[in-house]
Parts: structure tokens; sequence; C-alpha cells
């Protein structure tokens, strides 16, 4: 992002903090990828992650006034989003945290293959306590250092560093299991 | 030898909404701005003439607003209170007065038998002459012995 695309999202950011409900829209057009995929990574549920997005574009609609600048609303959306998909998931009553070990493994292995090497990492992920998830999602799909994934999740530096780290291992570790022969490593 | 890392940035790229994401997220946004219209632009009461025991008060120039319930509890204590006061008022009163009337009861009583007394000793008097003892052989004192030695009469204690 340049400094001019900066300034022009601060001016939208400006007018739809006045009210201005097309410039809201522009908001949420730019920023509706990343609030839905980091729910639907999350969850795994895309009806639920509409709904987790929509619930998210709501909240920031209400605290407009609060938002200072673009990177500002970029890290207030991933937040918001992060909390209300963990609300979401005590609401359905699989919240609770189990140990990265005890995660289980995905069911019906499939055959080993890059095709379905995505759709494997997804259960994967997906089989990873919930802070353990999202660190790995922000991490890997938002791009974020780990300072920024302890802002974003109010948790300690260190608590990312060791629960991610432990993360990638489980998740190296089964990756290996179910595909046999292949080595992975993270760098 | 492949990198986690990069499957996992593959496996978790970002994913476009449903079609029609945003404008049903206008559509939310709309539906709760009217709310918050319809909200603010309700009429604020009239104010009342005289004495309002519902609307906000104000005390020390912050709004104040009192329930029905809560007059309720307040008026009920005050009233417990004041009861309480005058019960315990008239128990005060009625153990005066009772305490007074046991006084003048025992007062009467002692002038009686002080006059019984008297007459008695007078009686005695007129019998025996002088006064003196009269004593039965096995030396007990019999009913003619004068009760009191200086034959004064019994001083009572003022009413």
């Amino acid at each position: 992002m340049n400094h001019q695309t900066a300034e022009t999202q601060d001016a939208v950011l400006g007018r739809a903090a006045a009210g201005d409900s097309a410039a809201f829209e522009e908001i949420v057009r730019a920023h509706q990828s990343m609030v839905f995929s980091v729910a639907c990574h999350f969850l795994r549920d895309p009806g639920r992650a509409e709904e987790i997005a929509q619930e998210a574009f709501l909240r920031l609609y209400q605290n407009l006034d609060r938002i200072e600048s673009q990177a500002h609303l970029v890290q207030w959306l991933r937040k918001v989003t992060w909390r209300c998909a963990i609300d979401e998931l005590r609401r359905a009553g699989h919240g609770k945290e189990t140990a990265l070990d005890d995660a289980p493994d995905p069911v019906a292995p499939d055959p080993p293959g890059d095709l379905l090497l995505t759709d494997r990492l997804h259960k994967l992920v997906a089989s990873l306590p919930p802070r353990a998830r999202m660190m790995v999602i922000l991490r890997y799909q938002e791009d974020l250092d780990l300072a920024e994934i302890a802002k974003t999740m109010d948790v300690p530096l260190n608590t990312v560093k060791s629960g991610l780290s432990r993360a990638l291992g489980v998740l190296r570790q089964k990756l290996n299991r179910v595909l046999g022969d292949a080595e992975y490593e993270t760098a | 030898m492949k990198q986690l890392d990069d499957e996992l940035r593959n496996a978790l790229k970002r994913r476009e909404p449903p079609p029609g994401f945003a404008q049903r997220v206008m559509a939310r946004v709309e539906q709760l701005a009217e709310e918050r219209e319809r909200t603010a632009a309700k009429p604020e009461r009239a104010p009342s003439s005289g004495w309002n025991l519902w609307s906000p008060w104000s005390w020390f120039g912050r709004k104040v607003s009192v329930s029905f319930g809560a007059v309720a509890a307040m008026a009920a204590v005050v009233l417990l209170a004041v009861g309480i006061a005058f019960w315990q008022q008239h128990r005060i009163e009625q153990e005066r007065r009772e305490g007074e009337a046991a006084r003048a009861q025992l007062i009467e009583a002692l002038r009686v038998t002080s006059a019984k007394l008297n007459h008695v000793r007078t009686k005695v008097r007129s019998v025996t002459g002088d006064g003196s003892l009269i004593r039965t052989p096995g030396g007990h004192r019999t009913s003619s012995e004068p009760f009191f030695d200086g034959g004064d009469e019994v001083a009572l204690p003022a009413a």
C-alpha cells in the first residue's frame, strides 16, 4: 500500500465515520475477503463464517468514530473477527481448549497427492485447538509477524512464539504421518 | 524437501465471500441506522406541572430517575421507623404509669399497716397500764408485747 492509497483510504474512513454509507460499503468491499477468510478458515463453515464476518462489519459500523487510521482499521477488524469467531465456537460448544498433542487426526485419510494436500492441510489446521489455529491462520493467511499476532489476539508475545512453534510441530508430524514418506519442514 | 510454510500459505489463501455479501452487510447496517434514528427521534416527555415522582430528578446537577418500587420501599421504611418510635414511647410511658401506681399502692399499704399497729399498741397499753412485758412461762413473747420500743408512731414515707 503506497502513501497515496493510504491517504485515500483514510479519507474514505473519514467519510464513513461522518455517515456516508457508500464510503462504508467501500470499506466492506475492501476488507470482506480478509474478514471472511479468517472466519472461514477458523470455523471451516462458510455459512457461519459469513455470519461472523457480517457481525464484525456491524461492530465496525457502530465503532467507526474510534478508528484512527487505515492500519488501525485492519487490525481492529482482525481482532473483532477473532473474538466473534471464538465466541461462536464457544456458543456451539466446541471452544474447549485441548492440548495440541491431543488434537485428533483428520478422519478417513485420502490417498496422498498434491491436489489433496490443500484439503488435508485445512483439516489438520481445523483439528488444532482454537488459539493455536488462529495463530496459524494469522501467520499464514494474513502474513503477520509474531508481535502483530500477539497484539491481535491480546496474548503475550512468548505465548505466540511457543504456541505457533508447537502448532507447526504438530502439523508437520501429523502431515508426515498421513502422507508417509514426505518430509515437511518449516522455514 | 517441501516447505510446510509454503504449503500453509497456499492452503490458507484468502477467499472471497459468497456473492452479495457486501449488500447483505449494508442491508443490516441500514436496518441498524433506522433503529438508531427511531430511538433518537422518540419524543421527550412533556414537563409536568407540579412534582412528578416518576420523572427524572435533578440532584446536585445530576438527573436521577426514581422508580415506583424505590419510592414505595422508602415510604415503607419511614413508616416502620415512625411506628417503632411511637410504640417505644408508649411502652416507656406505660411502664412509668405502672410504677407510679405500684408506689402509691405500697405507700397506702404502709399507711394502713401503721394505723393498725398504732391501734394495737394503744390497746396493749391500755391493758397493761405501763406497757411492761408479759411473758409466758416458756419465755415466749405474747401478743401484749409492744412492737415498738420507743412507743412512737411509725414514721411514714412522704406520699
